[in-house]
C-alpha cells in the first residue's frame, strides 16, 4: 500500500509539475497576457491574473496556469496543468488516507487530462498560427474594460461565496464535533452512576439518553447556523448572478433591453460590496490555511498522546513503580501539556496574525472606496 | 426612479445611463428611447438632456422636433470611459490582494 501511496505522489509530480510549451508570439509578454485574459473572459471563462501568468479554473477540478516569458522572438507562451483547490484535495485525500490510495491513480491523470484537453480545444485556437497577433483589445477600450470588471467581479463574488460556504460547513462541522463529544462525555458519566448490573442494559441505558440529549443540543444549532447564514449566501449568490448577467451581456456585445440598468450603475453597486466579500474570504482563509492547521494538529496529536499515556502509565505504576519509571511518565505528561498549550498559543498566534491582515485590508478597501465615491461625486462637477 | 434633477448636482447613475446607452448603440438615437433607457420621466429627462448639451457631451442630430436624435460626442465617451476606468482602477485594487 505504501508502494502505491508512492507511486501516487510520484504521478503527481510529472503530471503536474512540468510546463509545455504552447508556442511563441510575436509581441510583449504584457500584451499577449491581457489578450489571452481577455479572450478568455469573452468565452466566460473565470481568470486570475497574476504577474507574468494567468490561472484560469476548466471546471472544479482542473485549471490551467499560463505563463509569459520573454524570448528574443516574442513571448514564449507555456502552460501546466493543475487542479483547483478541490481538485488538489480529491488527489491528495487518498494518498493521506493511504488505504485507498490507488484512488489517486485515477483522479489525477483524469484532472491532467481534463486541463490538457481544454488547452488544446480552446486555447491553442486562440493564438495566431504565423505568430502575429492581429486584433488586439485595447487597455483602455471601453468594452473590454467593461468585460474585465464584470469577469473579476463575477470572480470575487463567486470566492466570496466559496468563502462563505467554507464558514458555514466549518461551523456545522464544530456542533456535529461538539456534538460527538458531549455524547461520549454524557454516556460515559450515565454509565458510571448506572446501577444496573446487566452489561448490555448499562449500555442501551446510558447510550439512549446521550444520543438523545446530544440531538437536542446539536440540531437546533445546526438549525440556527443555517438560519443565520442563509441570507449572507443568497445574497452572494444573487451578485454572481447579476454579475454573471452583465459579465455575458458586455462579452457577448449584444444591445441590452431598453430599461435594463446599466452596467456601470451594478459595478458601481458591487464595488459597494468590496469590504464585506474581502472580509467574509479572509475568515474563511483562516480555515484554508491547511499549512497551519497541519502544524496545530500534529502538535495536538502528540499532545494528548502524551498526556494520555502519561497519566494511564502513572496510575499504573503508582503503587510500587521505580522512581525513574515516576519520573519517565512525570515527563511525558508534563510534555503532552505543554504541547497542547503550544497549540493553543500557536493558535491565537496564527488567529491574531490573520486578523490584524483582515483589519489592515479592510481600512485599505474602505480609503479605496472612499476614493472612489469622491472621485465620482466631483466629476460631474468638474465637467 | 430618480427624483427631479438638481440644478448643481445631477445623478451620477442617471448620466451614465444615457451616455453608456449612446455609447453602446453606437448611432444617433431618437429621444423617446434614451428616456426609456434612462429610465426617468420625460421632464426629467429633458433637464438631463439639457444639461449634457451644455457640457458638450452629446449633441443633438437631425432636424428638430420628433425626429431630432441625440448622439455622444467624443468628450462624452471619454467621460464614460474615465468612469469604468475608475471602477477598473478600484477591482484591480482588489486583484493584487489575491
Amino acid at each position: 500500500m505504501l508502494g502505491i501511496a508512492t507511486g501516487s505522489t510520484i504521478l503527481i509530480a510529472i503530471l503536474f509539475a512540468p510546463r509545455l510549451s504552447l508556442g511563441i508570439v510575436a509581441a510583449r509578454p504584457e500584451v499577449v497576457q491581457s489578450y489571452l485574459a481577455y479572450e478568455l473572459r469573452c468565452l466566460q471563462y473565470q481568470v486570475s491574473d497574476k504577474p507574468k501568468k494567468i490561472v484560469t479554473n476548466v471546471d472544479k477540478l482542473s485549471a490551467i496556469e499560463l505563463h509569459f516569458n520573454s524570448t528574443t522572438r516574442g513571448t514564449k507562451v507555456s502552460y501546466r496543468a493543475l487542479p483547483t483547490q478541490t481538485g488538489w484535495g480529491v488527489i491528495i485525500a487518498p494518498i493521506w488516507l493511504v488505504m485507498p490510495s490507488f484512488l489517486t491513480l485515477i483522479s489525477a491523470p483524469l484532472i491532467y487530462f481534463k486541463s490538457i484537453f481544454f488547452v488544446k480545444k480552446r486555447i491553442s485556437p486562440l493564438l495566431p498560427k504565423d505568430g502575429f497577433l492581429r486584433e488586439l483589445p485595447r487597455v483602455d477600450d471601453i468594452g473590454t474594460l467593461l468585460v474585465t470588471c464584470a469577469a473579476e467581479n463575477h470572480r470575487l463574488f463567486t470566492d466570496a461565496y466559496k468563502a462563505e460556504k467554507t464558514s458555514y460547513w466549518n461551523a456545522q462541522g464544530y456542533i456535529i464535533m461538539a456534538g460527538f463529544l458531549t455524547s461520549l462525555v454524557l454516556f460515559l458519566l450515565l454509565s458510571l452512576m448506572s446501577t444496573e448490573a446487566d452489561l448490555m442494559s448499562k449500555t442501551i441505558g446510558a447510550l439512549i439518553p446521550a444520543i438523545i440529549g446530544t440531538l437536542a443540543f446539536a440540531l437546533p444549532l445546526m438549525w440556527i447556523v443555517r438560519l443565520r447564514y442563509k441570507p449572507r449566501l443568497k445574497k452572494w449568490n444573487i451578485w454572481i448572478e447579476r454579475m454573471g448577467a452583465v459579465w455575458r451581456k458586455e462579452a457577448a456585445k449584444t444591445a441590452p433591453e431598453e430599461s435594463a440598468p446599466s452596467s456601470f450603475e451594478i459595478l458601481v453597486e458591487a464595488a459597494k460590496e468590496a469590504p464585506l466579500w474581502n472580509k467574509t474570504r479572509r475568515k474563511a482563509a483562516l480555515s484554508r490555511d491547511w499549512g497551519a492547521w497541519a502544524i496545530i494538529f500534529i502538535i495536538v496529536w502528540f499532545g494528548i498522546q502524551f498526556t494520555i499515556s502519561g497519566i494511564v502509565q502513572l496510575m499504573s505504576t503508582i503503587a510500587g513503580a521505580s522512581s525513574w519509571h515516576f519520573i519517565y511518565n512525570s515527563i511525558l505528561l508534563i510534555a503532552g501539556i505543554i504541547l497542547i498549550i503550544g497549540a493553543w498559543i500557536y493558535y491565537r498566534h496564527w488567529k491574531r496574525h490573520i486578523e490584524e491582515d483582515l483589519n489592515k485590508e479592510l481600512e485599505t478597501w474602505k480609503h479605496s472606496l472612499e476614493k472612489l465615491s469622491s472621485r465620482m461625486e466631483h466629476f460631474l462637477e468638474e465637467l | 426612479m430618480p427624483a427631479a434633477m438638481p440644478s448643481e448636482r445631477p445623478d451620477l447613475y442617471v448620466v451614465a445611463r444615457i451616455l453608456e446607452k449612446l455609447w453602446r448603440v453606437g448611432e444617433p438615437m431618437v429621444k423617446t428611447r434614451l428616456q426609456i433607457a434612462a429610465n426617468v420621466n420625460y421632464d426629467v429627462f429633458s433637464k438631463y438632456l439639457s444639461w449634457l448639451i451644455s457640457r458638450k457631451l452629446v449633441i443633438l442630430v437631425g432636424s428638430q422636433g420628433s425626429h431630432e436624435r441625440v448622439a455622444i460626442t467624443e468628450k462624452g465617451r471619454a467621460a464614460y470611459r474615465r468612469l469604468v476606468e475608475w471602477i477598473d482602477e478600484f477591482v484591480r485594487g482588489q486583484r493584487s490582494y489575491q
